[in-house]
């Protein structure tokens, strides 16, 4: 048994070294590709000298926190999603459609529009409070004796088209203002512009609310029991679901909070990670943070090199990843839609 | 975080008692069970048997502290099981709910290692002495070849093997089931009896379980309890409370009850439905 569990966690390794591996080569050819093309040796030369020549500061300076904040902000919102899917025991639980997205994007949306004169900061935190107050609302209109997966659905479409309807009503009076484009960009989910700042802004929460996450995991596996068992088990179910949805809002809404509405990460990945890994959440969280991180990667790629003179948000190649994959789940599935 | 001392997975545990003291009970406005004393035989089985709707599984709920009573305390060694540490109750205590849901793509062996949670620290981690346990649980079941099997590809037998492995895993002198063998048919909800007599027999385990089929009660169990209307109507031996008398008043059903000769223990025959039973 020990044996096993030795061999298990030796392969374990190795699986996460040939991972890390593969992470690590779309990271260096991404900070590679761009309208200033850098040959992967080039990067890996700009990265040990540093912004010292203008290959150096293209990539220190422009491109290197981009693609932080773009593995930052997919990460945290697959695993938001997976433990939001994990202590609702329903798949359809995702920071898009319980509402967290849509609060957090109507509060930032207020901040950048109305709010003009605000400091930088207070944007990821009224980001923050917007993700978690509608967060908490669905939550709590969804609550009856528990919360079933068709309340929390239908409760969260609800109360995210209310959000979407104030967020038009507010870009459509500020319409004149040259921040309404800035404000439509969010909205579409892209990484534009971001650097160093953003990044410095996102840390503390990605630190803290991955950190918590992983620490926890452990307790999603019994709530996934259902609440009577983890009872039997010794578990306080109401308090350590309120903890972990509390991380969860607090990582979607400041991931969302600095790159906008990203479409579709914290519903299909962790769905896809348990189709290929099974439901124990201790690996489950940690591969979507993984498969989160390199497809907003690779979605922000695309976003800023597929046409030569024009960006366009990485949120829309998400929704074009996510949404089919979401759809082809759907048909394939026999039965009704369960964890 | 303290560290627990490391119980011998074979070895039986320390006797626990488990008894009810004063019970009121409901939920919402809606009382079912008023002023109700009740303790547990140590070591032996107790099957609690009533009608729809007597109250027997609330009872077996607030035994096992899924129910939060309205006054009165459960007592876990003269202890109040409200005023305990969840944990600690679970150390001492298991129990697997009525028709639990599998999620879906987990394993035997991963729903077994959840019966670890009482006994690792804040983060979860394991010692050697949780896999030993989970071994001696899967073990116990006959589930070792299944171990990497998810529950959906389990028989309904097989499955409830699984869960009762979970609470077999948790090591607790007391093992308390909220209908086994619901859903199940003939043949497996034998196979759960048994293995239940197996474990009363050779661990000492006290178990208590609710059970629909009076006539597995008396077969399967030591002692009987037979609820009525939030109420105890009777208690003792399956000859003592599984009667004509029972079967008349209680499910208001005229019966035979006889002696089986192989098992020693009493079965009815029910003939024809009485009149509404008495409230």
């Amino acid at each position: 048994m020990i044996r096993v569990a030795a061999v298990r966690s030796g392969s374990m390794l190795v699986g996460w070294l040939v991972l890390a591996g593969i992470v690590g080569a779309i990271a260096i050819v991404s900070l590679g590709i761009g309208q200033v093309s850098i040959a992967p040796g080039e990067v890996l030369g700009a990265l040990l000298a540093g912004p010292t020549t203008l290959e150096g500061r293209i990539v220190f300076d422009l491109r290197l926190p981009r693609l932080l904040l773009a593995m930052l902000v997919g990460a945290q919102l697959a695993i938001s999603g997976a433990i939001l899917q994990g202590v609702t025991r329903n798949a359809l639980a995702s920071p898009d459609l319980v509402g967290i997205t849509a609060g957090a994007g109507f509060a930032a949306v207020l901040i950048v529009l109305v709010f003009v004169d605000a400091p930088a900061f207070v944007l990821p935190l009224a980001a923050l409070i917007g993700g978690a107050t509608s967060g908490a609302i669905v939550y709590l209109l969804a609550w009856k004796q528990g919360v079933s997966p068709e309340r929390l659905a239908l409760t969260g479409i609800a109360v995210t088209a209310i959000f979407q309807a104030a967020v038009t009503a507010v870009v459509t009076l500020r319409v004149e203002q040259a921040q309404a484009q800035q404000a439509l960009r969010w909205l579409a989910g892209s990484l534009y512009g971001r650097g160093w700042d953003e990044l410095l802004v996102l840390l503390p929460w990605s630190v803290v609310g991955i950190a918590g996450a992983m620490l926890l995991a452990h307790k999603v596996n019994i709530l996934l029991l259902g609440d009577a068992v983890a009872s039997g088990l010794g578990m306080r179910t109401e308090r350590a679901r309120m903890t972990l949805v509390a991380i969860a809002i607090a990582l979607a809404a400041s991931a969302v909070s600095v790159a906008g509405t990203m479409a579709f990460i914290g519903l299909v990945i962790p769905h896809l990670i348990r189709l290929l890994i099974g439901a124990n959440h201790r690996l489950v969280l940690p591969f979507s943070a993984l498969a989160g991180a390199v497809l907003l990667l690779v979605a922000d790629d695309v976003a800023r090199t597929v046409f030569e003179t024009r960006e366009i948000p990485a949120g829309l190649f998400t929704a074009l990843i996510g949404a089919p994959y979401f759809i082809y789940l759907i048909m394939r599935r026999k039965t009704q839609i369960s964890v | 975080m303290t560290s627990l001392p490391m119980i011998e997975p074979s070895a039986a545990a320390p006797p626990t008692e488990l008894r009810a003291s004063d019970l009121t009970l409901g939920y919402d406005d809606r009382i079912v069970v008023r002023s109700l004393d009740l303790s547990f035989p140590i070591g032996r089985i107790t099957a609690v048997v009533g009608p729809n709707g007597s109250g027997k599984s609330t009872i077996v709920r607030a035994a096992a502290r899924l129910l939060r009573p309205k006054s009165g305390a459960v007592f876990l060694d003269g202890k109040a099981i409200a005023r305990t540490p969840t944990k600690e109750v679970a150390r001492r205590l298991a129990v697997l709910p009525q028709g639990p849901s599998s999620p879906e793509g987990l394993t035997v062996e991963r729903l077994v290692w959840s019966g670890r949670y009482p006994h690792q620290g804040f983060l979860g981690t394991s010692s050697v002495g949780d896999a030993e346990a989970v071994a001696w649980a899967l073990q116990q079941t006959h589930l070792v070849d299944f171990a990497q099997r998810t529950l959906d590809t389990l028989s309904g037998g097989e499955r409830q093997r699984a869960w009762i492995a979970m609470a077999l895993a948790q090591q607790t002198p007391i093992l308390i089931l909220d209908e086994p063998t619901t859903f199940l048919d003939l043949g497996h909800q034998l196979e759960v009896l048994e293995l239940l007599g197996e474990l009363n027999a050779q661990q000492g385990m006290t178990v208590i379980m609710v059970l629909h089929e009076l006539n597995q009660a008396a077969r399967y169990s030591d002692h009987m309890v037979a609820v009525h209307a939030g109420r105890i109507w009777r208690q003792g031996t399956p000859d003592e409370v599984l009667t004509q008398e029972l079967l008349e008043v209680v499910f208001g059903v005229h019966a035979d009850v006889r002696l089986d000769g192989a098992s020693g223990k009493p079965y009815c025959v029910p003939l024809a439905r009485a009149a509404e039973p008495a409230e």
